[in-house]
């Protein structure tokens, strides 16, 4: 890694703290950047609520992307690959999706709640409504890019459809698929945030977290939670992308 | 007599409003087994159509397909067919390729990379077993494309210009190199091509088709024992003979 890439941001960060000390902003409204690590280390070491740590926070988050997610995917993945193969299916299918889309996940928290209370199922039904657009439309663009004379040759090579799909078009979406698993995870994790705020019943989550630094004016740990998420969400992209290029290495 | 196509009526429905278009019009045509038979015609007739329908890709709208006196209807395993753009998966190694129709065939993985590396190594591919398509030239890739479709063992082998887009060296010598493996198996060989010079040097019968909608014109036998000159006065004379049935197709059309 070379500097020439980190200079913008580190000397951004330079200037802020510099502002900061010389009193240009109030640190209740913008902390400095070393008072946001004094945060975070307060956010370790005694938690917000005091007691209420911040890798328990994570952890709670990460289960609950994990389990939205994981069933976008189990869910998005197939049903793309059908309405891709089979083109009836997709104009059945297709209005509903197109209607649905456009309603952001945040419009659903309320009636998710009322579905299913506050708790792991309701944050995860918001994260999957997220999740699963994305999956499910750039699967299918998969599918549909899939060149027709791969098809016909794998057919002349005595392949039936279940093969047609197993060896030619989820090989062959697969880019595709990533990339929709990609934005995928990406909205599911802006939106957890965001449904966290709304409430959580274990007391565990980091945007449950940063409500809780609000309530008792804490803009420090405010923002050092807001780069636990970034950074997190970064990480997370990085492990997709990793897993992209061990399954997808022919591109 | 083996393949025996009659009366094969295809047309396709026209774009925007336009009349069908009649590509095959009571073709009637025959092959006899163990040749190497070349289609040649005027570019658009209707050669790749009617190799299409023998392959089962696509259904006649009439006519009958008979393959040793059975119908053909629908891809079958005693039919093979090798693609002009050679059509590998991308994501498969020449290995992985090659293996393609063994595992749609049920063998057991040890039994189909044994019989794969013997393809391997007799089409000269060795040394590329774990290369992917894009990684290999064009002749090595249709070679890995014909030993995909020659491991199966078809009985009657289709091909689509398949060295349409090699250099000519290249081609040249993958022409010699279809004819060593033809004389080894034995089998039956369409062999659809735009290449005169091609059609003369590999076939035992040339089949040459109207423009659209085709029909045979002529079919020419060729006499000269092989391995051939391509440049022997009896080719020559048979290659203008191709050329100038192909003009008088080609008058109005272009």
């Amino acid at each position: 890694m070379r500097l020439g890439r980190w200079w913008l941001p580190l000397a951004l960060l330079v200037l802020w703290q510099g502002l900061c000390s010389l009193g240009v902003f109030p640190p209740y409204k913008l902390p400095s950047p070393l008072a946001i690590i004094a945060g975070l280390v307060d956010l370790a070491s005694q938690g917000m609520p005091p007691g209420q740590r911040l890798h328990w926070h994570l952890l709670y988050s990460l289960l609950r992307v994990g389990a939205g997610f994981a069933a976008a995917a189990l869910i998005g993945v197939p049903l793309g690959l059908i309405m891709g193969a089979s083109p009836r299916a997709g104009r059945l299918v297709s209005p509903l999706i197109e209607m649905l889309r456009p309603v952001p996940p945040l419009a659903w928290i309320p009636i998710s709640i009322l579905w299913f209370g506050i708790g792991l199922p309701s944050a995860g039904f918001i994260i999957f409504l997220g999740a699963f657009f994305p999956i499910v439309l750039n699967t299918i663009a998969g599918v549909t890019s899939v060149s027709p004379l791969l098809v016909e040759a794998v057919r002349t090579l005595g392949a039936g459809r279940r093969e047609i799909v197993r060896k030619v078009l989820l090989p062959g979406a697969l880019p595709n698929i990533f990339v929709g698993l990609r934005i995928g995870l990406g909205i599911g994790w802006m939106t957890l945030v965001a449904a966290e705020f709304t409430g959580v019943k274990s007391g565990y989550g980091l945007g449950y977290m940063i409500m809780t630094a609000r309530d008792i004016q804490r803009p420090d740990e405010i923002m050092a939670g807001m780069a636990v998420i970034g950074l997190t969400g970064l990480c997370i992209d990085g492990l997709v992308r990793l897993l992209q290029r061990r399954l997808v290495p022919w591109q | 007599m083996s393949l025996s196509l009659t009366g094969i009526h295809k047309s396709f429905p026209g774009e925007n409003g336009a009349p069908p278009l009649k590509v095959l019009a009571g073709l009637d045509c025959a092959v006899e087994a163990g040749r190497l038979v070349s289609v040649v015609g005027p570019s658009g007739c209707g050669k790749t159509t009617l190799l299409r329908i023998i392959a089962g890709l696509e259904p006649a709208d009439r006519g009958r397909v008979l393959w040793q006196g059975a119908a053909l209807a629908g891809p079958s395993r005693r039919v093979g067919m090798v693609f002009q753009q050679y059509a590998l998966l991308p994501w498969r190694s020449t290995l992985g390729n090659i293996e393609l129709g063994l595992e749609m065939a049920g063998l057991e993985r040890d039994q189909r990379r044994a019989a794969a590396r013997e393809y391997v190594e007799a089409f000269g591919l060795a040394g590329f077993e774990h290369s992917f398509p894009h990684q290999l030239s064009g002749g090595m890739q249709q070679r890995v494309a014909i030993a995909r479709t020659l491991i199966l063992k078809p009985e009657l082998v289709l091909m689509d210009e398949p060295f349409g887009s090699l250099d000519s060296q290249t081609r040249d010598a993958m022409q010699e190199f279809l004819l060593s493996l033809w004389q080894q198996r034995q089998d039956t060989i369409v062999f659809v091509t735009h290449n005169v010079d091609e059609a003369v040097f590999l076939s035992d019968e040339i089949l040459v088709l109207s423009r659209r909608p085709a029909r045979v014109l002529a079919r020419l036998e060729v006499p000269q024992a092989r391995p051939r000159d391509r440049t022997s006065p009896a080719s020559n004379d048979l290659r203008r003979q191709i050329l100038s049935l192909l003009k008088q197709e080609q008058v109005g059309l272009v």
